[in-house]
Protein backbone atom coordinates (compact mmCIF):
# COMPACT_ATOMS: atom_id res chain seq x y z
CA UNK A 1 0.00 0.00 0.00
CA UNK A 2 1.10 3.69 -0.50
CA UNK A 3 3.17 4.64 2.19
CA UNK A 4 0.85 6.35 4.56
CA UNK A 5 -2.20 4.76 3.56
CA UNK A 6 -3.01 3.19 6.94
CA UNK A 7 -2.77 6.33 8.69
CA UNK A 8 -5.01 8.10 6.84
CA UNK A 9 -8.64 8.48 7.60
CA UNK A 10 -11.14 6.09 6.71
CA UNK A 11 -14.15 7.42 4.72
CA UNK A 12 -17.78 5.54 4.42
CA UNK A 13 -21.22 6.16 2.68
CA UNK A 14 -23.78 3.95 2.36
CA UNK A 15 -27.91 3.90 2.88
CA UNK A 16 -27.77 2.68 6.34
CA UNK A 17 -25.29 1.58 9.40
CA UNK A 18 -26.34 -0.87 12.22
CA UNK A 19 -23.67 -1.05 14.89
CA UNK A 20 -23.63 -3.95 17.18
CA UNK A 21 -21.48 -3.48 20.31
CA UNK A 22 -21.66 -6.60 21.68
CA UNK A 23 -20.95 -8.73 18.75
CA UNK A 24 -18.37 -5.78 17.25
CA UNK A 25 -19.73 -5.31 14.65
CA UNK A 26 -20.74 -2.43 11.93
CA UNK A 27 -22.58 -3.03 9.30
CA UNK A 28 -23.42 -0.91 6.64
CA UNK A 29 -25.58 -1.88 3.90
CA UNK A 30 -26.78 -0.46 0.50
CA UNK A 31 -24.24 1.20 -2.19
CA UNK A 32 -21.48 1.23 0.22
CA UNK A 33 -18.27 3.09 -0.66
CA UNK A 34 -15.34 2.80 1.56
CA UNK A 35 -11.34 4.59 0.70
CA UNK A 36 -8.50 4.63 3.13
CA UNK A 37 -5.79 6.15 1.20
CA UNK A 38 -5.45 4.88 -1.86
CA UNK A 39 -7.50 1.60 -0.95
CA UNK A 40 -11.18 1.46 -2.06
CA UNK A 41 -13.77 -0.65 -1.75
CA UNK A 42 -17.33 -1.23 -3.41
CA UNK A 43 -20.01 -3.30 -2.63
CA UNK A 44 -23.17 -3.93 -1.31
CA UNK A 45 -22.66 -4.88 2.08
CA UNK A 46 -19.40 -4.04 4.17
CA UNK A 47 -19.40 -6.16 7.57
CA UNK A 48 -16.72 -4.43 9.97
CA UNK A 49 -15.40 -7.11 12.70
CA UNK A 50 -13.75 -5.47 15.63
CA UNK A 51 -10.52 -6.93 17.43
CA UNK A 52 -10.31 -7.57 21.05
CA UNK A 53 -7.88 -4.35 20.58
CA UNK A 54 -10.95 -2.31 19.88
CA UNK A 55 -9.48 -1.71 16.37
CA UNK A 56 -10.62 -3.87 13.03
CA UNK A 57 -9.62 -7.00 12.69
CA UNK A 58 -11.40 -8.07 9.77
CA UNK A 59 -13.54 -6.34 6.79
CA UNK A 60 -16.11 -8.50 4.79
CA UNK A 61 -17.68 -6.78 2.14
CA UNK A 62 -20.70 -8.95 -0.44
CA UNK A 63 -21.38 -7.96 -3.79
CA UNK A 64 -24.89 -7.61 -4.55
CA UNK A 65 -27.71 -7.44 -7.77
CA UNK A 66 -25.74 -9.43 -9.98
CA UNK A 67 -22.54 -6.86 -9.03
CA UNK A 68 -19.47 -8.40 -6.97
CA UNK A 69 -17.58 -6.85 -4.79
CA UNK A 70 -14.83 -4.37 -6.10
CA UNK A 71 -11.33 -3.81 -4.12
CA UNK A 72 -8.48 -1.16 -5.78
CA UNK A 73 -5.40 -0.03 -4.27
CA UNK A 74 -1.95 1.67 -5.72
CA UNK A 75 0.77 -0.36 -4.11
CA UNK A 76 3.37 2.15 -5.34
CA UNK A 77 3.36 5.88 -6.69
CA UNK A 78 5.09 4.02 -9.37
CA UNK A 79 3.13 0.76 -9.58
CA UNK A 80 -0.07 0.66 -11.57
CA UNK A 81 -3.31 0.26 -9.63
CA UNK A 82 -4.06 -3.40 -8.17
CA UNK A 83 -7.84 -4.03 -8.78
CA UNK A 84 -9.57 -6.82 -7.12
CA UNK A 85 -13.37 -8.53 -7.57
CA UNK A 86 -15.21 -11.03 -5.81
CA UNK A 87 -18.77 -12.42 -4.87
CA UNK A 88 -17.41 -11.69 -1.58
CA UNK A 89 -13.96 -9.72 -0.28
CA UNK A 90 -12.71 -10.75 3.03
CA UNK A 91 -9.44 -8.18 4.17
CA UNK A 92 -7.71 -9.53 7.00
CA UNK A 93 -6.22 -6.38 8.86
CA UNK A 94 -3.33 -7.62 10.66
CA UNK A 95 -1.87 -10.15 8.26
CA UNK A 96 -2.80 -7.50 5.74
CA UNK A 97 -3.93 -9.88 2.94
CA UNK A 98 -7.36 -9.79 1.00
CA UNK A 99 -9.14 -12.38 -0.14
CA UNK A 100 -11.48 -12.83 -3.48
CA UNK A 101 -14.01 -15.79 -3.12
CA UNK A 102 -16.10 -16.86 -5.88
CA UNK A 103 -16.17 -15.32 -9.50
CA UNK A 104 -12.51 -14.02 -8.29
CA UNK A 105 -10.77 -11.58 -10.58
CA UNK A 106 -7.30 -9.74 -9.97
CA UNK A 107 -5.45 -7.56 -12.24
CA UNK A 108 -2.13 -6.42 -10.93
CA UNK A 109 -0.86 -4.23 -13.92
CA UNK A 110 -1.03 -6.24 -17.18
CA UNK A 111 -1.46 -9.68 -15.75
CA UNK A 112 -4.81 -11.02 -14.41
CA UNK A 113 -5.96 -13.87 -12.54
CA UNK A 114 -9.40 -15.46 -12.73
CA UNK A 115 -10.60 -18.28 -10.41
CA UNK A 116 -13.00 -19.33 -7.56
CA UNK A 117 -10.34 -17.90 -5.10
CA UNK A 118 -7.93 -15.56 -5.77
CA UNK A 119 -5.54 -14.24 -2.48
CA UNK A 120 -3.44 -10.93 -2.60
CA UNK A 121 -0.75 -9.74 0.22
CA UNK A 122 -0.89 -6.31 0.19
CA UNK A 123 2.94 -5.87 1.40
CA UNK A 124 4.60 -9.08 -0.86
CA UNK A 125 2.19 -8.63 -3.63
CA UNK A 126 1.96 -12.26 -3.77
CA UNK A 127 -0.81 -13.56 -5.08
CA UNK A 128 -2.39 -17.28 -4.56
CA UNK A 129 -4.81 -18.49 -7.31
CA UNK A 130 -7.26 -22.09 -6.63
CA UNK A 131 -9.88 -22.85 -8.99
CA UNK A 132 -12.57 -23.87 -6.61
CA UNK A 133 -13.69 -20.95 -4.28
CA UNK A 134 -12.78 -23.37 -1.03
CA UNK A 135 -10.08 -26.69 -0.88
CA UNK A 136 -13.54 -28.55 0.05
CA UNK A 137 -15.65 -27.38 -3.21
CA UNK A 138 -16.41 -29.57 -5.62
CA UNK A 139 -15.61 -28.60 -8.64
CA UNK A 140 -18.80 -28.19 -10.21
CA UNK A 141 -20.28 -25.47 -7.95
CA UNK A 142 -16.66 -23.03 -8.59
CA UNK A 143 -18.20 -22.62 -12.07
CA UNK A 144 -15.81 -22.16 -15.25
CA UNK A 145 -14.45 -25.99 -14.71
CA UNK A 146 -12.89 -24.81 -11.71
CA UNK A 147 -9.67 -24.06 -12.76
CA UNK A 148 -7.39 -21.14 -12.63
CA UNK A 149 -6.91 -19.13 -15.65
CA UNK A 150 -3.57 -16.83 -15.19
CA UNK A 151 -2.34 -14.33 -17.91
CA UNK A 152 0.87 -13.05 -17.15
CA UNK A 153 2.30 -10.29 -19.56
CA UNK A 154 6.06 -10.59 -19.69
CA UNK A 155 7.69 -7.40 -19.07
CA UNK A 156 10.65 -6.63 -21.24
CA UNK A 157 12.10 -4.53 -18.77
CA UNK A 158 12.26 -6.02 -15.85
CA UNK A 159 10.87 -9.52 -14.23
CA UNK A 160 8.09 -8.33 -11.94
CA UNK A 161 6.13 -11.57 -11.39
CA UNK A 162 7.79 -13.23 -8.67
CA UNK A 163 5.88 -14.77 -6.05
CA UNK A 164 3.02 -15.54 -8.33
CA UNK A 165 1.94 -19.19 -7.71
CA UNK A 166 -1.53 -20.90 -8.99
CA UNK A 167 -2.98 -24.18 -7.96
CA UNK B 1 -63.95 77.43 32.60
CA UNK B 2 -65.53 76.62 36.34
CA UNK B 3 -68.35 78.78 35.54
CA UNK B 4 -69.12 76.90 32.48
CA UNK B 5 -68.91 73.32 34.40
CA UNK B 6 -71.44 75.12 37.02
CA UNK B 7 -74.17 75.68 34.63
CA UNK B 8 -74.17 72.52 33.02
CA UNK B 9 -77.20 70.21 34.33
CA UNK B 10 -77.28 67.86 36.59
CA UNK B 11 -78.73 65.35 34.38
CA UNK B 12 -75.85 65.51 32.37
CA UNK B 13 -73.02 65.30 36.29
CA UNK B 14 -75.76 62.05 36.18
CA UNK B 15 -74.51 60.74 33.00
CA UNK B 16 -70.76 61.69 33.44
CA UNK B 17 -70.93 59.70 36.30
CA UNK B 18 -72.45 56.57 35.26
CA UNK B 19 -70.22 56.16 32.43
CA UNK B 20 -67.70 56.56 34.65
CA UNK B 21 -68.98 53.75 36.30
CA UNK B 22 -69.78 51.71 33.60
CA UNK B 23 -65.96 51.98 32.16
CA UNK B 24 -64.67 50.87 36.00
CA UNK B 25 -67.08 47.69 36.37
CA UNK B 26 -65.89 46.65 32.83
CA UNK B 27 -62.21 47.03 33.76
CA UNK B 28 -62.93 45.10 36.74
CA UNK B 29 -65.13 42.02 35.15
CA UNK B 30 -61.98 41.99 32.54
CA UNK B 31 -59.16 41.55 34.96
CA UNK B 32 -60.41 37.74 35.46
CA UNK B 33 -59.40 37.38 31.47
CA UNK B 34 -56.49 39.36 31.12
CA UNK B 35 -53.53 37.19 30.12
CA UNK B 36 -52.15 35.69 33.45
CA UNK B 37 -48.40 35.26 33.40
CA UNK B 38 -48.50 31.86 31.42
CA UNK B 39 -45.90 29.15 31.22
CA UNK B 40 -44.09 31.06 27.65
CA UNK B 41 -43.25 28.83 24.63
CA UNK B 42 -43.33 25.56 26.93
CA UNK B 43 -46.81 25.59 27.79
CA UNK B 44 -47.39 25.94 23.82
CA UNK B 45 -50.74 27.73 24.49
CA UNK B 46 -52.19 24.97 26.64
CA UNK B 47 -53.64 26.51 30.59
CA UNK B 48 -51.31 24.70 32.48
CA UNK B 49 -52.64 23.40 36.06
CA UNK B 50 -49.41 23.58 38.06
CA UNK B 51 -45.55 24.62 37.39
CA UNK B 52 -42.81 24.16 39.41
CA UNK B 53 -39.23 25.89 39.44
CA UNK B 54 -35.85 24.05 40.22
CA UNK B 55 -37.18 20.79 39.61
CA UNK B 56 -35.69 17.29 40.05
CA UNK B 57 -38.00 14.60 38.65
CA UNK B 58 -36.90 11.01 39.44
CA UNK B 59 -38.46 7.74 38.42
CA UNK B 60 -38.04 4.58 39.54
CA UNK B 61 -37.94 0.73 37.82
CA UNK B 62 -39.78 -2.28 39.17
CA UNK B 63 -36.49 -2.93 40.66
CA UNK B 64 -36.40 0.84 42.98
CA UNK B 65 -33.64 1.74 40.92
CA UNK B 66 -33.26 5.52 39.62
CA UNK B 67 -33.69 4.71 36.15
CA UNK B 68 -34.97 8.52 34.95
CA UNK B 69 -33.92 11.82 36.21
CA UNK B 70 -34.95 15.44 34.84
CA UNK B 71 -33.69 18.72 36.02
CA UNK B 72 -35.05 21.89 35.08
CA UNK B 73 -35.67 25.44 35.86
CA UNK B 74 -39.07 25.18 35.46
CA UNK B 75 -42.12 22.86 34.60
CA UNK B 76 -45.70 23.55 33.77
CA UNK B 77 -48.19 20.23 33.46
CA UNK B 78 -51.19 20.79 31.32
CA UNK B 79 -54.43 18.62 32.30
CA UNK B 80 -55.87 18.78 29.09
CA UNK B 81 -52.72 16.29 27.22
CA UNK B 82 -51.28 15.08 30.56
CA UNK B 83 -47.78 16.39 29.20
CA UNK B 84 -45.39 17.96 31.26
CA UNK B 85 -42.96 20.47 29.70
CA UNK B 86 -39.76 21.52 30.93
CA UNK B 87 -37.50 23.97 29.65
CA UNK B 88 -33.32 23.17 29.24
CA UNK B 89 -34.20 19.53 30.37
CA UNK B 90 -30.93 17.69 31.64
CA UNK B 91 -31.88 14.07 31.56
CA UNK B 92 -30.09 11.01 33.09
CA UNK B 93 -31.55 7.56 31.74
CA UNK B 94 -30.14 3.82 33.48
CA UNK B 95 -29.54 1.30 31.28
CA UNK B 96 -29.27 -2.44 32.35
CA UNK B 97 -25.99 -2.64 32.30
CA UNK B 98 -25.99 0.26 34.48
CA UNK B 99 -24.43 2.57 32.05
CA UNK B 100 -25.95 5.92 32.51
CA UNK B 101 -26.92 8.23 29.71
CA UNK B 102 -27.46 11.77 29.64
CA UNK B 103 -29.51 13.96 27.30
CA UNK B 104 -29.99 17.75 27.20
CA UNK B 105 -32.20 19.95 25.14
CA UNK B 106 -34.17 23.34 24.98
CA UNK B 107 -37.35 22.02 25.97
CA UNK B 108 -38.99 18.18 26.96
CA UNK B 109 -41.99 16.63 26.64
CA UNK B 110 -43.29 14.07 29.20
CA UNK B 111 -46.25 12.18 27.77
CA UNK B 112 -48.24 11.03 30.82
CA UNK B 113 -49.97 8.59 28.58
CA UNK B 114 -47.44 6.50 26.49
CA UNK B 115 -44.54 7.19 28.74
CA UNK B 116 -42.07 8.91 26.09
CA UNK B 117 -40.44 11.81 26.33
CA UNK B 118 -39.29 14.42 23.89
CA UNK B 119 -36.39 16.85 23.77
CA UNK B 120 -36.91 19.19 21.18
CA UNK B 121 -34.21 21.80 20.15
CA UNK B 122 -30.60 21.02 19.55
CA UNK B 123 -31.03 17.97 21.17
CA UNK B 124 -28.01 15.76 22.62
CA UNK B 125 -27.17 12.13 23.92
CA UNK B 126 -24.27 11.41 25.75
CA UNK B 127 -23.09 7.56 27.09
CA UNK B 128 -19.60 8.80 28.53
CA UNK B 129 -18.28 5.11 28.89
CA UNK B 130 -18.09 4.41 25.25
CA UNK B 131 -17.83 7.90 24.57
CA UNK B 132 -20.88 7.68 22.59
CA UNK B 133 -22.70 11.06 21.75
CA UNK B 134 -25.58 12.22 19.21
CA UNK B 135 -26.47 15.49 18.26
CA UNK B 136 -29.78 16.18 16.41
CA UNK B 137 -32.61 18.49 16.68
CA UNK B 138 -35.23 16.38 18.07
CA UNK B 139 -34.72 13.23 19.84
CA UNK B 140 -37.29 10.69 21.18
CA UNK B 141 -37.17 7.90 24.40
CA UNK B 142 -39.35 5.43 25.59
CA UNK B 143 -39.02 4.58 28.36
CA UNK B 144 -41.16 1.29 27.49
CA UNK B 145 -38.12 -0.42 25.67
CA UNK B 146 -35.95 2.18 26.51
CA UNK B 147 -35.86 3.29 22.49
CA UNK B 148 -34.40 6.17 21.57
CA UNK B 149 -35.01 7.28 18.23
CA UNK B 150 -34.54 11.00 15.94
CA UNK B 151 -36.32 11.84 12.56
CA UNK B 152 -34.20 14.53 12.42
CA UNK B 153 -29.95 14.62 10.58
CA UNK B 154 -28.27 13.21 13.28
CA UNK B 155 -24.39 12.96 13.67
CA UNK B 156 -22.92 10.37 15.63
CA UNK B 157 -19.47 10.51 17.33
CA UNK B 158 -17.61 7.60 19.33
CA UNK B 159 -14.91 9.09 20.16
CA UNK B 160 -12.88 10.87 17.94
CA UNK B 161 -15.47 9.37 14.65
CA UNK B 162 -18.55 10.49 13.58
CA UNK B 163 -21.11 9.31 11.55
CA UNK B 164 -24.14 11.52 10.05
CA UNK B 165 -27.27 9.89 8.86
CA UNK B 166 -30.88 10.87 8.49
CA UNK B 167 -32.46 8.72 10.65
CA UNK B 168 -31.32 7.40 14.18
CA UNK B 169 -32.21 4.69 16.35
CA UNK B 170 -30.92 3.22 19.24
CA UNK B 171 -31.90 0.45 21.95
CA UNK B 172 -30.03 1.23 25.53
CA UNK B 173 -30.17 -2.18 26.98
CA UNK B 174 -29.29 -3.90 23.58
CA UNK B 175 -26.09 -1.89 22.66
CA UNK B 176 -27.59 -1.52 19.10
CA UNK B 177 -27.93 1.65 17.25
CA UNK B 178 -29.19 2.24 13.55
CA UNK B 179 -27.62 5.28 11.31
CA UNK B 180 -30.19 5.76 8.21
CA UNK B 181 -30.43 7.64 4.78
CA UNK B 182 -27.64 9.24 3.43
CA UNK B 183 -25.19 7.60 5.86
CA UNK B 184 -21.48 9.08 5.44
CA UNK B 185 -18.66 8.35 8.47
CA UNK B 186 -15.21 9.63 9.01
CA UNK B 187 -12.80 7.69 10.99
CA UNK B 188 -9.34 8.91 11.55
CA UNK B 189 -6.94 6.71 12.46
CA UNK B 190 -4.55 7.69 15.51
CA UNK B 191 -4.21 4.51 16.52
CA UNK B 192 -5.44 0.78 15.03
CA UNK B 193 -7.80 1.03 18.08
CA UNK B 194 -9.72 3.91 16.27
CA UNK B 195 -11.44 2.08 13.13
CA UNK B 196 -14.84 2.28 13.05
Amino acid sequence: ALEGDSGKPIQVSADRLQIDDEAGTAVYTGDVHMAQGSMKLDAATVTIHRGNSGGVSRVTAKGGGGTRAYIEQKPNPSDPLVRGWGNTLIYHADERRVEMIGNAELHQGEDTFNGGYVQYHLDTRQVDARGRQSADQADSTSGDNGRVHMTLTPNSASNDNEGSSGQ
Amino acid sequence: MIATLKRLAPRLWLLLLLLALGIGLTLIEQRGRLPSPTFDATSGGAQPDYYLEGVEYTRFNERGQADQTLSSPRIAHTPNDDVTRARTPRVMLLDDDGRHWHATGKQARLNGTDDTLTLAGNARLFEPDRQWRLETDTLHYDRNDRHAWSDTDSSFHRGNQRTRGDRFDAWLDRDQLIIDGNVHGHFPMTDQSDAP
